[in-house]
């Protein structure tokens, strides 16, 4: 680094050389690089444990958010890889609800979150080949009321402890929705059960249970259940239901008559 | 097979982390530790306190050290210390004192002075020191980088984070101020008078 264009000052070199003579006549304490090392040393030492700290602690955490997060995970019924994991987190929401609701979420929980759900939505075509032909007004209903995120994928008849269900399979990014009908045994009713619906409108009973995340609406005819279960929240998943309703009833009434 | 690497850079690369610490920590040393005498006479100067200056030039190590990876080898070390210094004493002034700026009597006088040169010879280190002491801290500090550790203006400005043209203007205030301060001290031993007799003025 040079100075000569800036030092254009004329320096008094006789003053600034006794200065200098002066200021470096002072005694430096012999033991200050003694003292400077052991700071160092101190510091060094400092970061070298907490470099040995971070190296145990990140990983110990990091496993905890893992364990808890897993933990949470299996609570909501992911990571459940065995039929019988499955099974037992099917009971286990299955006795949240009442009999009569058991039905369209055991068939939600096996068909549709234990199923398989493909990545692209099949042409419709292909998505409701196996639906029982009498059923196809309820398609046209399911398509004319489902919110705009989700797509149908699948619509057909299935079989769950010997029990046969209609069953319109959506699903949007990160949600299912069901819309599921089946024969009412006898024993099956809201009423029978004495259990009040949520709310009656325009002749419609809608009855509304909830386990975990799973949110289910349903009504009853006088041979059917049908159900609207999903991710979706409680208002949402009820609206929904109270869309569909009067065209489901219509379609059930006919068959039953 | 020719992998592009000198053998001083692959054995730099295959030191292991307690090794390559060591190492650094030994460059630091040899590129720092030179300057420690110079760094703790400026502290002690500036802030009029040994002990002070002690604790400050250690601090300055330990700064130094904790930032010593953004130091470019090959760049100036001393100049790079001696702004950690400034900044510490800086840090400190606050903690401990307020430093009082110039007085009016000062600028006063400094704006008046006609300075002959004192005859310093005449002077001990000690007196010259005291007549150091004496001038206001803001041109103490640039006529100790420039004149005594002779910092070009430009690299005193940086360490003292000031405009170039400031650092000019303070270091020739401060000589004047430091010649009056040394002239008073020389006439109080009637060195000044008995020159002047002999020169028969």
């Amino acid at each position: 680094m040079s100075s000569e264009p800036m030092d254009s000052i004329p320096r008094d070199e006789q003053l600034a050389a006794r200065l200098r003579q002066a200021v470096r006549s002072q005694q430096v304490p012999p033991e200050l690089q003694v003292k400077i090392r052991q700071r160092l040393d101190a510091e060094q030492q400092r970061q070298e444990q907490g470099v040995w700290r971070a190296a145990v602690w990140v990983p110990a955490a990091a496993a905890l958010i893992l364990c808890i997060s897993a933990g949470v995970a299996y609570q909501q019924g992911h990571l459940r890889l065995t039929a019988g994991q499955r099974e037992s987190f099917m009971n286990s929401m299955l006795v949240k609800v009442s009999t009569t609701m058991r039905p369209g979420l055991d068939d939600h929980l096996h068909c549709s979150v234990y199923g398989r759900v493909p990545d692209t939505i099949p042409p419709l075509a292909q998505a409701v080949k196996d639906l029982p032909p009498q059923f196809a007004e309820v398609l046209t209903v399911v398509q004319q009321q489902a919110p705009q995120s989700f797509q149908l994928y699948s619509a057909h008849l299935c079989t769950r402890r010997g029990r046969k269900f209609v069953h319109f399979q959506l699903k949007s990014e990160s949600k299912l929705l069901s819309v599921i009908i089946t024969r009412r045994n006898v024993e099956e009713s809201f009423v029978r059960d004495q259990i009040l619906p949520e709310l009656q409108e325009h002749g419609v009973a809608l009855y509304e249970a909830r386990a975990a995340r799973f949110q289910m609406a349903a009504i009853e005819t006088r041979d059917y259940l049908a159900y609207v279960v999903s991710d979706l929240g409680g208002a949402e998943n009820r609206k929904l239901m109270l869309a569909m309703a009067p065209g489901i009833q219509s379609v059930l009434r006919k068959l039953e008559s | 097979m020719e992998h592009g690497l000198s053998g001083r850079q692959l054995f730099v690369e295959q030191l292991k982390p307690a090794a390559k610490a060591e190492s650094t920590r030994a460059e630091f040393e040899a590129e720092a530790m030179p300057h420690v005498n110079d760094l703790f006479r400026t502290a002690a100067r500036i802030l009029g306190d040994g002990t002070r200056a002690e604790d400050v030039v250690q601090e300055v190590y330990l700064q130094a050290w904790k930032s010593y990876h953004r130091f470019e080898a090959g760049t100036n070390c001393r100049a790079w210390l001696f702004r950690i210094l400034f900044h510490c004493i800086n840090h400190h002034r606050r903690k401990w004192f307020r430093f009082p700026l110039l007085k009016e009597s000062e600028e006063f006088l400094e704006a008046n002075l006609v300075a002959p040169p004192p005859t310093i010879d005449h002077l001990t280190d000690a007196e010259i020191l005291a007549a150091l002491d004496r001038i206001p801290d803001e041109f103490r500090a640039v006529i100790l980088l420039v004149d005594v550790e002779e910092f070009a203006y430009k690299d005193a400005a940086t360490i003292l984070s000031l405009p170039l043209g400031t650092v000019m203007s303070r270091i020739s205030r401060g000589r004047k101020l430091l010649r009056a301060q040394l002239q008073s001290v020389a006439e109080s031993y009637g060195i000044g008078k008995k020159l002047a007799k002999e020169q028969g003025l």
